[in-house]
């Protein structure tokens, strides 16, 4: 009896205690409102400071698009969170197991591994969309029913891998857009410089570099993958508004975009080694009303850009390829 | 020391695929019902984007010699958890759980690499000469 008693009180206080240390973890996790002391760095020709390597994939474990179960909920419960740290914690062990295990090798699927993988940790936050409130994606309006038909009967009677054309831009490392912030499976490794007159994005997926002019002149007319960018100060903030994006192909989301497609991305650094980054999609042509992508970007100066050349060894387009010809061969229609 | 050869495609598989989020399509270049278990010894170590390729010889059960590329994750996670050139040395038996190339090539993805006594490759500082 005693014994019980003393277990259960025991029981009473690791969960306790475990409950708060997840209140303080999440708390530590919740949108910061940056510190009201910080005052934000200036390049020597005063522009603000903004520089810096700011990797994306901490976030990898946030969805986009928010469950709808949890409705305008922007974040998680205390038990949602420790469910999320739960499997953060189960993932990290698995990566650093020394030895494979049979959960290891005995659940392969034609996903990529974990070893390809950043992992990120767990957040509080419940979708990166943050607006609408409900953080899901705007409904589509009807021309984009229209694209999609348009876009599927030029290609009327051709297989997905009839030439390397039929890939996707992103396969065929041409680009992946500029939603590049967006995490991703690997490769989230953000770099911005400044100079006087220019900011410089790079991104590690695709190996991507934006200049983007500070600058008022007006648009041109040329359209190109990555669009065209306009630069501006608010206060500590940087806007950089972007448009003239080439259509073909182009989509988000899984979603074709039309040519009035344009984007606005903010950058604050809210404090020393936090930048809010926000990202508005403004596609009249797309979804009925503008969405909003927000979160905060971690500092981390031992996270490098590496080149990644992926043209020089993309062996997968060639396999691609391959594989489509002995289907045809082998008479398999095509899907 | 003859190499063991463990060469097999099951027939059985999870009935789900994932979502393909990697920069190519899985499922345009391996083939989900064909897992394969293959085991030899490297040759090559090909550090290229956008992914790696490990070169094996695996003997098969005629015992002939067959040369398979193994498909592995891009140098730069690869990198950043650790591994190094100095890894996966040319002659190392390595155990490869992955899907067979859908043209009928040598070629699988490595979903799952361990060296044969069951240490597992592309963890930081689990591979032999690697920081910890």
């Amino acid at each position: 009896m005693t014994r019980r008693f003393v277990f259960s009180l025991a029981t009473i206080a690791l969960g306790v205690t475990v409950a708060l240390g997840t209140l303080d973890t999440a708390a530590q996790q919740r949108r910061s409102t940056g510190a009201a002391s910080f005052v934000a760095p200036k390049t020597p020709w005063g522009d603000p400071d903004i520089q810096g390597l700011w990797p994306s994939g901490d976030w990898r474990r946030v969805p986009l698009q928010r469950p709808e179960n949890l409705g305008t909920r922007s974040e998680l419960t205390p038990e949602e969170f420790e469910e999320r740290e739960r499997q953060a914690a189960t993932d990290s062990a698995a990566d650093a197991a020394e030895f494979a295990t049979e959960a290891t090798t005995a659940t392969i699927n034609n996903s990529p591994p974990s070893y390809w993988q950043d992992r990120g940790s767990a957040k509080l936050q419940a979708s990166l969309i943050v607006d609408p409130p409900n953080g899901r994606l705007p409904a589509r309006v009807p021309q984009v029913e229209q694209r999609v038909a348009a876009r599927a009967a030029a290609r009327q009677g051709r297989g997905p891998s009839d030439s390397w054309e039929d890939r996707s831009l992103y396969e065929r490392c041409i680009t992946r857009g500029i939603t590049s912030f967006l995490p991703t499976l690997y490769n989230n490794g953000n770099e911005i410089l400044q100079s006087p007159g220019y900011v410089v994005i790079r991104h590690e997926m695709i190996n991507e570099t934006r200049i983007v002019p500070i600058t008022d002149r007006p648009f041109s007319t040329i359209k190109t993958y990555m669009g065209e960018a306009r630069g501006r100060w608010e206060g500590n903030t940087l806007v950089v508004e972007t448009t003239n994006f080439l259509t073909d192909k182009a989509a988000i989301s899984g979603t074709p975009t039309s040519d009035k497609l344009r984007l606005i991305e903010r950058f604050t650094r809210i404090d020393a080694h936090t930048l809010r980054y926000e990202l508005t999609v403004d596609d009249r042509d797309t979804w009925v009303q503008p969405w909003k992508v927000s979160f905060d970007l971690g500092e981390d100066p031992n996270y490098p850009l590496i080149e990644y050349a992926c043209h020089e060894g993309n062996y997968a387009m060639s396999n691609i390829l391959r594989a489509a010809r002995v289907a045809e061969a082998a008479g398999q229609p095509k899907p | 020391m003859k190499t063991t050869t463990n060469l097999f495609a099951a027939a059985l598989m999870a009935a789900f695929a994932l979502p393909s989020l990697a920069h190519h399509s899985f499922s345009a270049e391996f083939d989900e019902s064909k897992p394969i278990t293959l085991k030899g010894k490297v040759t090559k170590m090909e550090w290229i984007n956008p992914h790696s390729w490990i070169h094996i010889d695996v003997v098969g059960d005629d015992g002939k010699t067959v040369p398979w590329m193994i498909e592995a994750g891009t140098p730069n996670t690869m990198v950043r958890r650790g591994f190094t050139r100095e890894s996966l040395q040319t002659g190392a038996e390595i155990v490869v759980q992955g899907y067979l190339s859908k043209d009928g090539a040598n070629r699988a993805n490595g979903f799952s690499i361990t060296f044969t006594d069951g240490r597992r490759l592309f963890v930081g500082g689990s591979a032999p000469g690697t920081p910890n």
